[in-house]
């Protein structure tokens, strides 16, 4: 990983020396352990700010849309194949932006890093090899790194960038195919337990729109839960309100969510959004056969028709 | 006076005999203010919790008044919360947050009656902290770890038990009802030696930072600031000290009422105006607002930071906006008056 | 949408989607009579997932 941080800055002071850009979006280290946070370079010199670690959780292509300079993106799988998806929706001009790829093998929790703690304050955090050491005032605990990833890194398909214009380090293994397994165990449930499970899961939810903010795929100006004439989605917290929201949302997302797990990052309240998101993802995968996101040759699946579509929601007559 | 830890769940119990009492309960991950059922809920060990308690003061959505129409005309109910209640456990930065809350809600131009009866009706039982967090920066606002503003009683943490110390009249009588023991002097000491000991790491410097935003309107640092701002409402809805809402109605056929719910200034529509003008409509000028706000308007109007030092919005926030480093570059920042 | 609904736990048989034309006039009256009996039998509409704050 400290290979890597050196080899971004370095790609990146090349783009600025050369004017290939006029902006580097990446991370550099947080205020707090554990934390990077977006980063904006301008200057060759600022370029020894970047970093990169188990902590560059965010989805940078959030930061990319319509922008009239050319602008450098360290990005990772999922950053690269939310780039491809707002490409092809005509939000980023692919001559306008420079990838810089870097092939991830996940990122931290910090929701599982709290629990492990089990709310105590994390002071230092250490990594040796696979394992991560986390101190805070009077105890220190150790864990694995792979314990302690995000679920979407954990089930991730595509770690390594799909597009890319410079690819920093190697490959990492391809991920496994992803099962949905999430998906089709809550599916097995009964809907009674579901609709427990999702009631518990919103009533946590404080209306903060971080979900749909940190998304890229987010972007409409106005959004159909800000709207308050008419008022097209109850703005309390009741958490049929959250739910609905939620639905809304998802139901947008349906065929261009490229399932990159920045919503359930951002939630403060640590609501379980992937095990809502991921069900019209794996549904889209299973009836069209379709992934967002993975090549800019691909059409956009509920954009297009053909005859034999299928239609397993018609009422049986 | 004096309650042993292992009396609190009992002493809590018998409250919750004439109070709705509310307490820092352990729901999953992380520690929130409910209502209790039981005095055993209350964990005493925490450090702070998610989002603060001022939601029991003025909850995030609240019905203000009903209506229906009937055949003899419109009848509309107000409905305004008079039960009396306990908040036990609330952190010194939270219970000032509340006594700057009460600027708001409580001026020679408004007084805003459902804040204003739950206020009078909550008697605030605080808990110093023995061991603020890294985030904390309640000392460079104004407050600190034993700080009393806003609270009626503060409890002092020596280890088996907590030292009481009166800070209003609705404290005493709450302590005199429970016949709180008097504390000895060993108790008194402890508390003493707890409170110097007691240190806050995390220091903002405000020196000079006020007269900054008084002339930093056009600047040019607010680009650089907002940038990675997500526009969501995760610091808004953290904070102790925000107030904004926003009113909507919610109706049925001939019932609906008039419901008022947290808003943020993050928020694009926030400053939608009925005429279809909405003066802030960049992340940046509505960032650029939540600072002026919390460190320039309040002061101008209330001569108070609305900012605690609580550290939540650092915490929560997606891409690790923190508003210690925001603070830091303006007052590090050359102001110009140039758009 | 179907899928989600049920998903989040609308009861199935709540939701239901059909093709009709214009000009098919006679199926749309069967049809909907048969979705009317068939939601009046689930009984009313408990919402999406449960209702906790009375606003």
């Amino acid at each position: 990983m400290q290979n890597i941080t050196n080899l971004v800055q370095d790609a990146a002071k090349k783009l600025l020396e050369d004017k290939t850009v006029d902006l580097v979006v990446g991370f550099s280290g947080g205020s707090l352990p554990l934390r990077s946070t977006p980063c904006f370079i301008r200057t060759p010199e600022d370029t020894a700010k970047l970093v990169w670690d188990l902590s560059c959780e965010n989805n940078l292509a959030n930061y990319l849309r319509k922008k009239n300079q050319k602008i450098g993106v360290v990005a990772k799988g999922c950053d690269t194949r939310s780039i491809v998806a707002l490409i092809k929706e005509n939000q980023i001009d692919r001559d306008k932006v420079y990838i810089i790829g870097v092939p991830c093998s996940g990122m931290v929790d910090r929701n599982k890093v709290e629990q492990l703690l089990e709310g105590k304050e994390l002071l230092e955090i250490t990594r040796d090899g696979d394992t991560l050491a986390l101190k805070g005032k009077g105890f220190s605990k150790t864990a694995g790194i792979s314990e302690l990833l995000h679920n979407s890194c954990r089930s991730c398909g595509h770690p390594n960038p799909v597009l890319f214009d410079q690819m920093i380090g190697e490959p990492v293994a391809a991920g496994e195919v992803d099962t949905f397994a999430d998906i089709t165990e809550m599916e097995a449930k009964a809907a009674a337990d579901r609709r427990a499970f999702f009631t518990d899961q919103f009533s946590k939810c404080i209306r903060c729109y971080a979900c749909r903010n940190a998304c890229p795929m987010c972007y409409c100006e106005e959004c159909f839960v800000d709207c308050s004439t008419p008022e097209w989605i109850g703005k309390t917290i009741d958490p049929q309100d959250s739910m609905l929201f939620q639905i809304g949302r998802v139901f947008h997302l349906a065929g261009r969510c490229v399932d990159c797990g920045a919503c359930e990052r951002a939630c403060p309240m640590g609501i379980n959004l992937t095990l809502l998101n991921r069900k019209l993802v794996k549904d889209v995968k299973d009836l069209f056969g379709a992934e967002a996101g993975l090549s800019l040759d691909d059409k956009a699946v509920l954009d297009t028709f053909a005859p034999d579509d299928p239609q397993p929601f018609l009422v049986k007559e | 006076m004096i309650i042993s830890k292992k009396d609190i769940p009992a002493f809590l119990d018998g409250l919750m005999a004439e109070y709705r009492v509310f307490a820092p309960v352990k729901t999953g991950t992380y520690t929130m203010f409910q209502q209790l059922k039981a005095g055993a809920e209350a964990v005493l060990d925490y450090s702070n919790t998610k989002i603060p308690p001022k939601g029991i003061l003025f909850p995030q959505s609240e019905k203000l008044f009903t209506y229906s129409l009937t055949g003899e005309g419109a009848k509309v109910e107000e409905v305004i919360d008079a039960a009396q209640s306990v908040v036990f456990g609330i952190r010194p930065c939270d219970a000032r947050s509340i006594a700057l809350l009460d600027n708001v809600f409580n001026n020679d131009k408004y007084q805003d009656p459902y804040y204003l009866t739950r206020r009078a009706n909550t008697v605030l039982v605080g808990v110093g902290c023995n061991d603020p967090c890294s985030t904390c920066f309640c000392a460079s606002v104004g407050s600190g770890p034993f700080d009393t503003a806003g609270l009626d009683l503060l409890l002092v943490d020596t280890g088996e038990a907590y030292v009481v110390e009166t800070v209003s009249e609705k404290g005493r009588e709450l302590a005199a009802k429970a016949g709180l023991t008097a504390a000895g002097d060993a108790a008194q000491a402890a508390a003493a030696r707890v409170k110097e000991e007691a240190a806050v790491t995390s220091a903002v410097s405000t020196d000079g930072l006020k007269a900054k935003l008084d002339v930093n309107f056009y600047d040019g640092i607010w680009d650089l600031i907002h940038e990675k701002c997500l526009g969501c409402g995760a610091c808004t809805y953290s904070c102790p000290t925000c107030h904004c809402f926003d009113i909507v109605d919610d109706a049925t056929g001939t019932d609906g009422c008039r419901i008022r719910n947290w808003d943020s200034c993050m928020f694009p529509l926030f400053t939608m105006h009925g005429s279809g003008h909405n003066p802030r409509t960049s992340g940046k000028e509505r960032y650029r607002n939540r600072v002026m706000h919390k460190f320039k308007y309040f002061v101008d109007n209330f001569e108070a930071v609305a900012c605690v030092g609580c550290g939540r919005c650092i915490n929560n926030c997606p891409v690790n906006l923190d508003i210690r480093e925001v603070l830091a570059d303006i007052r590090g920042s050359e102001a110009r008056l140039d758009k | 949408m179907k899928s989600l609904l049920e998903y989040a736990g609308v009861e199935e048989g709540r939701v239901n989607f059909s093709w009709v034309s214009a000009a098919e006039g006679g199926r749309f009256a069967e049809l909907v009579k048969d979705v009317t009996e068939k939601v009046k039998d689930l009984g009313p509409n408990k919402g999406l997932i449960e209702k906790r704050i009375e606003v």
